[in-house]
């Protein structure tokens, strides 16, 4: 296997997606889900009730997160915050969505047997999780900057540390996004079909959420750590320590779920 | 040297059949005892093939015989249930760009079109000059004036001769074809029978899996039958068709056929005519070259007859020896011998 061989295949899947009507329909998504933050906002700046709106947004974050998260929150621009969380709860389903299809349906159809004669298994199935997590990155890193230029504008005197903030969560996002495009991927190799794997993959961010919230329920809160689903909570922890602890988990899932694809792909008939 | 298979257990019952060390050494892919199994059923069962250079090997049989599941076994889609593929000659691991493989209803993607996808086949396999490569197939397959279109706006046809063209990219050494034919116009045809011919005087080995008998007939050096997962039958696909000891007369409006006449006329040559009385079989013509006299005095007693010939074929074709019932002493009746195999390998 050859680093170029995951390059190429990764490069493809990026073209694919932006050529199709797949990444035209993601793009939409996105930039609707965009929507809501910069609105939300607005409506905070004409409320006469922009104090009770305050109030409430901190309540939330207090309720999603906890006092610390919250407090370190509320330092975030509002438009930003309100990304960071539609992003963190959305990018499993949104990288599901994307990725899905991407090695399954092409095993499904036997069309992978056209890169297999080709190239080593495991460089097809690196390349394959690097394009699906390139794509995810890139479309999560670009609804950003837009709701960014937003934040800017509308705080123009602040716009060092919105870029800060921005800066931050788009790293965040970067990183939590290989998780899952390295679940996806795993799946997609060991199902083969990709409605079971978008299912499968929905009901296990589903048990990953569950299990961070009764595990936090149950101050376990280092097995929750460990999880993918407490990653947000780790990076938003204030700390190197968490930081680190956070990009350890990062690297850790995502190397043991693409070694089990590379593994699982590599012995699995196609 | 012009052997390109053999089978397993046997030393010298088929055609064509070898174990030359010399014959061996030069081989572009070996495979020993390759077994296949799906559930119960077992697809392949104990092949042992070689492929040599510059030889064109065809692979018969009837449907669900193992066909496509050999050349996946041999390509790597499949891993094996017992036995193993080698590559002499090949770097550990180092199999990149040597094999090119049409597989068997595996679509390309639709919304590529043919030079963006072959450009990405190209690099993937490391092609010195991918730009060019990719030319030289598309121009191989006449495909040059839609390279810039979308595969999902191509014709079956077309799509197919892209999927020929991918695996003939790069000039690989060992090109494996399922089905290559199906779908193509004569003209797509015509194409592949370049690229297969050309190939093969580079020095390929080429193995065709096809149920089109006639084409697969013109292409090929060698034949492999299977059935049921098993070799039954291979060497020179000449031994197969046998010598050319019959002769088919096609027979348009029938009066009377002169049969006693013909049997007065050609002694030792057995007759027979199908049950609507459109075509009159001369077997048992022997020695070959006596084929043309007994062709000439047919034809004269059928008009005699006012019997109208629309065609006269000689020699068997392909589908006429792989369709022949084989005999309880596992002879096909024109003699090519059938080995008959211990029922499952993988179980001792």
């Amino acid at each position: 296997m050859r680093f170029t061989d995951i390059l190429t295949v990764a490069r493809r899947e990026v073209g694919v997606t932006f050529r199709g009507k797949r990444g035209v329909l993601l793009a939409s998504i996105l930039v609707g889900l965009a929507a809501v933050p910069s609105l939300i906002r607005l409506m905070g700046q004409h409320s006469a009730n922009a104090t009770q709106l305050q109030r409430a947004h901190v309540a939330a974050l207090v309720k999603i997160y906890d006092r610390d998260i919250a407090r370190v929150l509320v330092d975030c621009p509002p438009a930003l915050v309100v990304v960071a969380l539609a992003t963190f709860f959305f990018q499993p389903f949104f990288v599901l969505l994307a990725g899905s299809d991407r090695v399954a349906s092409e095993i499904d159809s036997g069309s992978i047997r056209y890169w297999t004669v080709r190239a080593p298994r495991p460089g097809i199935v690196l390349g394959k999780a690097l394009g699906l997590w390139a794509v995810v990155a890139l479309l999560t890193v670009a609804v950003q900057a837009a709701i960014t230029v937003v934040a800017v504008v509308d705080q123009p005197h602040d716009w060092s540390w919105t870029l800060r903030w921005a800066g931050e969560i788009m790293i965040y996002s970067c990183a939590t996004a290989l998780v899952y495009a390295s679940l996806c991927t795993f799946l997609g190799v060991l199902l083969a079909r990709p409605r079971l794997v978008f299912v499968v993959g929905m009901a296990v961010v589903f048990v990953l959420r569950i299990a961070r919230t009764a595990l936090r329920d149950r101050q376990v809160d280092r097995i929750a750590s460990i999880l993918p689903g407490s990653l947000d909570q780790m990076f938003l922890t204030t700390g190197a320590g968490a930081k680190l602890a956070a990009t350890a988990v990062v690297a850790g899932w995502s190397a043991v779920l693409l070694l089990a694809a590379a593994v699982v792909f590599q012995r699995r008939s196609v | 040297m012009s052997v390109a298979f053999m089978a397993s257990g046997t030393d010298s019952t088929l055609a064509g059949v070898t174990k030359d060390a010399d014959a061996l050494a030069g081989a572009r892919l070996v495979a020993r005892g390759l077994s296949r199994r799906f559930g119960k059923r077992l697809a392949v069962s104990a092949v042992d093939l070689t492929l040599l250079p510059g030889r064109v090997v065809g692979l018969f049989g009837a449907n669900g015989a193992g066909k496509s599941t050999l050349l996946a076994l041999l390509a790597g889609h499949l891993q094996p249930s017992a036995g193993k593929v080698e590559w002499p000659g090949a770097p550990q691991g180092g199999l990149r760009g040597r094999l090119g493989m049409l597989p068997q209803g595996a679509p390309l993607p639709v919304d590529e079109t043919p030079r963006r996808i072959l450009m990405h086949l190209a690099r993937l396999q490391l092609v010195a000059q991918p730009a060019a490569a990719v030319d030289d197939v598309l121009d191989a397959v006449g495909l040059k004036r839609v390279a810039e279109t979308r595969l999902r706006n191509l014709s079956g046809g077309e799509r197919k001769l892209i999927g020929i063209a991918q695996a003939f990219l790069g000039q690989p050494e060992v090109v494996l074809l399922d089905e290559p034919t199906s779908a193509l116009d004569p003209w797509g045809r015509q194409r592949l029978r370049s690229l297969v011919r050309g190939r093969r005087e580079a020095g390929a080995a080429i193995v065709i899996a096809s149920h089109n008998l006639a084409e697969a007939e013109q292409l090929c050096d060698e034949a492999v039958v299977l059935e049921a997962g098993r070799v039954v039958s291979a060497g020179p696909l000449a031994a197969l068709l046998g010598p050319p000891g019959e002769v088919r007369f096609e027979l348009g409006q029938t009066g009377r056929l002169p049969l006693d006449a013909i049997k007065a006329a050609l002694p030792g040559v057995r007759t027979a005519v199908d049950g609507e009385q459109r075509t009159l079989v001369l077997s048992a013509v022997e020695p070959a070259a006596r084929i043309e006299s007994v062709v000439q005095t047919t034809y004269r007693l059928l008009g005699e007859a006012g019997v109208d010939v629309r065609r006269v074929i000689t020699g068997r074709t392909l589908e006429a020896a792989l369709t022949a019932p084989a005999s309880a002493d596992g002879q096909h009746h024109d003699g090519a011998t059938v080995e008959r195999k211990a029922a499952d390998p993988l179980e001792g």
